[in-house]
């Protein structure tokens, strides 16, 4: 196969931009591939004329520090600012306000309520527009089926198939040689890999000599779909993923560095550029082990299948839990800690904190827990079949067994490994539960029945304990050892840890579902399907509230369910892909996720972006509003809305949220 | 742990303009060949599964333009090559000639730190035609792949497959023995200590 880029400079082309006017100088061009055979036929091919390039030259990247003059240079005294060339969305944005950040609620939303306009945006990543047939009693599904189709990893060697795909990851080295793939054959990766280190490399090393920076190239499928491919050259890594879902540079940015970062996770940045550095042609695939791979596979299936809401809102997402239970938990964590104890994690199901012990002022990074978790979590790594009987491949995580793990956590410190300690603690205890009165009843109910219904997320609590040194596997399992011991026999402790995690108790003797997470019907906010909230100012992480769909005892049992989880989430990655594109990305630099947020341009605006979907007969709206304090993503299914209605709810959720932020979020954990 | 995945080895083919590096490429992987010259733009990407003793490999060959305007983007396809194989026409003595500052321009741009030992491959092609329109004999160009410190060297017809089977054998063997010259070793459990940022008191580390 051969390429060849024919650059010709169009002053001022088509090229979408919508960051704010003073904002980095994108140099835009446009891009022709001619393929022969092997190029992506389907996905570049076809493009050559309508692709756009979205690239710069490496020596501009110091601009973006210019970039958030342009958010501060907003006058004070504006409430509103909307389709003036100065603010910080586009006229075409219909529906995005600009608003101001540090008005109260009220008049953050009032804008919106006023306006007249038209104010539904349409328009939506083709994913949303293919599947708009829909049979009619679809329309009582628990959230309307917007077709989500999951995809996972694959070793096909059928070409067909893989550019069916929509989305992509590669890893490669600088050599050209393949790392990791989320899809294809060796075969198959072996020829792509080497195309892509060709098309980063045509812009580093330019025919004029200069150098420049490849960042993304906007394709238009055979359908008409728009691929992005988005490029990260961390030599001597590269990384490239395709995509049709719509995202924004910013995300799929995100998405890489998340990658990287897991390879890093594994094998630590000096160890990387050492085995480089003594030979550029090593297959780095010598040293990755399986679960290495399988971990990326996992990873890579989240994030086609939006099934992290993690990654999405960029933060952690904590069990709800009465602020004093969690201080108590706090005073136990503390009691037990031990010289050689670097960090400690309680974690439910699903990777929720519960609570975080560490040292003053060394907060652990949201990354670096989000790569933990999809380890511990989304791998069978950790888990083992339930009982021995049990044939099927549903797994849980193992118990009776202590892990000692050596992983680097890039983001406090690539250049080194942390051992973890871990140990899963199952609730679920017929002893326990006895002791503290809790219902037994629902030990004749078995997991398999949960199963039936979606993904069985576990009853284990989950304690990790972090070591600089190798050789404390003993002084952390004693650690372990008297945590949980205090943990199971305090009683209020441990019934409020089973009624956040296995299930809240009804006076007629029965398990309800558990109160780790709020409903919308909690909140007196009507029309709400499901929201997220994310808190941008408590504590050390980017923390977010994860609520249950609203909806009748079968609908809550789905909301673990891939599908719908995925599609909830389509959504809310679609409205932080439009905040996202609005503000553009920071030059050559991947900003790291929610741990830039006091500073980054982002936070400073306030944002409300309201868009609504028709599918079939049904209607769908989701919500993002943004404040330098919060977000909140909402979701409302079905018929007219009143929007005025709506918008209430979205302001008694954030007010909600604010008054028991001490139950829904981790404040600053236990300190030493 | 790797065993039973293939090895993957980067082979790179240099040469003049016309030479028929193409050719040979078809030829070996496709089993055909065409009279019909076409330049290479940039770079041509084949795959091919190959048994070695009992090793599978996929070899992933480079095949590069021979023409000047693509010689920018050498040092990206250079690097972190298994083996290189130098490809002359042997009816165009300058294509012969140009081998050695192929050779060298690939030590340099490659950036190989031992330029001795790194396995090159030397082919004549188009020994098809006629023989009073040959160059290049034989002797000459086995006496420079002596001078370079005894590179392999080979005569084929990619038109009438001639050799090239038996070329690339040898190119796999010689990119496998590269890849594996210098073993990876596991250092790197202990080989890095953790810094603890700013904190020298409290974990006590």
């Amino acid at each position: 196969m051969s390429i060849v880029f024919h650059e010709d400079y169009i002053p001022g082309s088509n090229y979408d931009d919508h960051s704010p006017a003073h904002s980095v100088k994108r140099k835009p061009s446009r891009v022709t591939v001619i393929s022969r055979n092997l190029v992506p036929e389907d996905l570049l091919a076809k493009a050559s004329p309508t692709s756009s390039v979205n690239r710069e030259s490496v020596l501009e990247t110091e601009s973006s520090l210019g970039e958030p003059d342009v958010v501060l240079c907003e006058s004070p005294a504006t409430n509103v600012r909307r389709g003036e060339p100065s603010s910080s969305f586009s006229e075409s944005r219909s529906g995005s306000n600009s608003i101001q950040p540090d008005d109260a609620l009220s008049r953050i939303l009032s804008p919106i309520v006023n306006d007249t306009r038209p104010s539904y945006n349409m328009a939506a990543p083709s994913i949303f527009s293919e599947q708009l047939s829909i049979p009619e009693q679809e329309s009582f599904h628990p959230l309307v089926n917007m077709g989500l189709q999951l995809e996972s990893a694959d070793r096909s060697a059928d070409e067909r198939l893989f550019f069916s795909r929509k989305k992509h990851f590669f890893i490669l080295s600088s050599a050209g040689k393949p790392i990791y793939s989320m899809h294809g054959s060796d075969d198959i990766i072996a020829v792509y890999s080497g195309v892509i280190q060709t098309i980063i490399s045509l812009f580093q090393y330019g025919s004029d000599g200069g150098t420049e920076k490849l960042r993304s190239v906007v394709a238009e499928g055979p359908n008409g779909q728009h691929i992005k491919f988005l490029f990260l050259n961390l030599s001597p890594i590269l990384l490239m993923t395709c995509s049709t879902l719509g995202e924004s540079d910013v995300q799929l940015g995100q998405q890489l560095d998340f990658l990287y970062n897991f390879l890093l996770a594994a094998l630590s940045k000096p160890h990387i550029d050492k085995v480089f550095q003594r030979r550029e042609n090593f297959d780095l695939r010598n040293i990755l082990g399986k679960t290495d791979i399988a971990c990326f596979d996992a990873i890579c299936n989240d994030l086609a299948n939006f099934n992290n809401p993690g990654l999405i809102i960029e933060g952690l997402e904590c069990l709800k839990l009465r602020s004093s239970i969690r201080d108590k938990i706090s005073g136990i964590l503390l009691q037990h800690k031990t010289e050689n104890l670097l960090y400690g994690l309680l974690v439910a199901p699903g990777g929720r904190l519960v609570d975080v012990l560490r040292p003053k002022g060394q907060a652990l990074k949201t990354t670096d827990l989000q790569l933990l978790f999809s380890m511990i979590y989304k791998t069978n790594t950790f888990k083992s079949a339930r009982r021995p009987d049990q044939n099927d491949d549903r797994l849980s995580l193992t118990q009776n067994e202590d892990f000692w793990v050596p992983i680097c956590l890039p983001k406090f410190n690539p250049n080194g490994f942390l051992y973890a300690f871990i140990q899963f603690v199952d609730l679920k205890d017929e002893r326990l539960m006895k002791l503290h009165d809790l219902n037994t009843g629902i030990l004749d109910d078995p997991d398999d029945k949960v199963g039936e219904f979606g993904p069985y997320q576990g009853t284990e609590l989950t304690v990790i304990l972090i070591s600089a040194f190798k050789d404390r596997f003993y002084e952390m399992r004693n650690a372990c050892n008297r945590i949980v011991r205090d943990l199971q026999l305090c009683r209020s402790v441990y019934r409020e840890l089973y009624k956040g995690i296995v299930g809240t108790q009804g006076s007629d003797g029965s398990t309800g579902f558990p109160s780790g997470r709020v409903s919308p019907t909690d909140i007196p906010a009507p029309l709400v399907k499901h929201f997220v909230f994310k808190s941008k100012r408590d504590g050390q992480y980017g923390q977010y509230v994860y609520s249950r769909l609203q909806g009748n005892r079968e609908e809550l049992r789905l909301e673990e369910n891939p599908q719908m989880r995925g599609q909830l989430m389509m959504i809310y990655s679609y409205l932080h892909s439009k905040h996202t594109s609005s503000i553009g990305m920071s030059s050559g630099v991947i900003r790291e996720p929610s741990d830039a947020d006091n500073d980054s341009p982002v936070s400073r605006r306030s944002y409300l972006d309201m868009v609504k979907w028709k599918v079939g007969s049904d209607y769908l709206t989701g919500v993002l509003i943004s404040t330098p304090a919060c977000d909140l993503y909402l979701i409302n299914n079905g018929g007219v809305v009143d929007r005025q209605m709506l918008l209430d709810s979205c302001k008694k959720i954030i007010i909600w949220c604010r008054e028991n932020e001490r139950s829904l979020f981790i404040r600053s954990g236990a300190v030493f | 742990m790797s065993n039973r995945r293939k090895t993957i080895l980067k082979v790179i083919i240099l040469g003049d303009s016309g030479v028929g590096k193409t050719s040979l490429m078809q030829q070996f992987i496709n089993g055909k060949f065409s009279q019909q010259y076409k330049a290479t733009i940039g770079a041509d990407f084949l795959p091919k599964d190959m048994t070695i003793d009992d090793k599978q490999v996929t070899m992933q060959i480079w095949d590069t333009a021979g023409q000047e305007r693509f010689q920018s983007l050498g040092v990206a396809f250079y690097r972190g090559s298994d083996c290189c194989v130098l490809v002359f026409d042997v009816t165009n003595t300058k294509s012969f000639e140009n081998l050695q500052s192929w050779r060298d321009e690939f030590l340099i741009q490659a950036n190989i730190k031992d330029p001795d030992n790194f396995p090159f491959v030397v082919i004549g092609n188009k020994i098809d035609v006629e023989e009073n329109k040959r160059m290049v004999s034989a002797k000459k160009a086995q006496a420079l792949c002596a001078s370079l410190g005894n590179l392999p060297y080979f005569e084929t017809s990619a038109k009438e497959a001639v050799n090239v089977e038996q070329a690339f054998d040898v190119v796999a063997r010689c990119a496998l023995q590269q890849e594996e010259s210098l073993e990876y070793s596991d250092d790197y459990t202990d080989a890095v200590n953790i810094h603890v940022d700013g904190d020298n008191s409290t974990c006590g580390c």
